[in-house]
């Protein structure tokens, strides 16, 4: 398994509470899967929010890297390296029907 | 919240918007500071299909960094019901379930032809919470 370090990852308003408010935390990890884990141990509960307990993105998170949404590289398996900035996106979805 | 103290401005906008884009829904966010209604940032809605709505992720992300700089929190998300009524759909609720925005107030607004608009806000307070309507007072 390969490591990385200094990813930088920016969190949406509405998962700070699990970062104890801080809007962008760094974490390590050689792909996108890797790194939520581990954000989890540094901040408990966090991976639910973003992941389905089979490891996907959930349907309404975004995952971007480097600006790339993975839902277009490879989900949750997307390599990631040192100096990449990973944002999480809370989507915004509905309508009448 | 229990009780959303709404900008008279905002309402206009909001329903100015919806009458804009109908039939197409709109969409957007409101940002604000100790849950004081501060900005309202319109949104581009991306849906393929009339009678929804959904984001595009970069402005999104957009919308976020300029709340972060002007030290507001996300409050609301608004949107239309291009001739409908203003209540919380079956889809609504779905994906406020399934996303992750917490205890966000949803406005949603009535917009159709001839007839004025009307909105409802409503709230899912925790996960397993009913849906709950807001009330909205106009300041």
């Amino acid at each position: 398994m390969s490591t990385t370090t200094d990813v930088l990852v920016l969190i949406p308003a509405p998962l700070r509470r699990y970062t104890g408010g801080e809007a962008k935390v760094t974490a390590s990890g050689g792909t996108v899967a890797e790194l939520i884990a581990n954000l989890d141990t540094a901040y408990p509960g966090i991976r639910d929010r973003i992941v389905e307990s089979d490891g996907q993105i959930r349907r309404f998170v975004n995952v971007f890297v480097n600006g790339n949404n993975v839902r277009k590289l490879d989900g949750a398996e997307t390599a990631i390296k040192d100096g990449d900035e990973v944002g999480i996106v809370p989507a915004m979805a509905g309508g009448c029907r | 919240m229990h009780i959303l103290r709404l900008p008279a401005a905002m309402r206009d906008a909001i329903y100015a918007h919806g009458q804009e884009e109908f039939p197409r829904e709109c969409m957007g966010m409101i940002g604000g500071i100790d849950g004081e209604l501060v900005d309202l940032y319109r949104m581009v809605n991306t849906s393929e299909i009339d009678k929804a709505y959904a984001d595009d992720p970069i402005e999104n992300i957009e919308v976020g960094e300029q709340m972060d700089e002007r030290g507001q929190t996300p409050l609301v998300i608004y949107h239309s019901h291009p001739g409908a009524e203003a209540y919380f759909s079956d889809t609504d609720e779905h994906v406020a379930r399934e996303g992750i925005w917490g205890p966000i107030v949803y406005i949603v607004a009535s917009v159709k032809p001839g007839e004025a608009p009307y909105m409802k806000a409503f709230v899912i307070r925790e996960d397993d919470a009913p849906v709950e309507e807001v009330a909205i007072e106009i300041v």
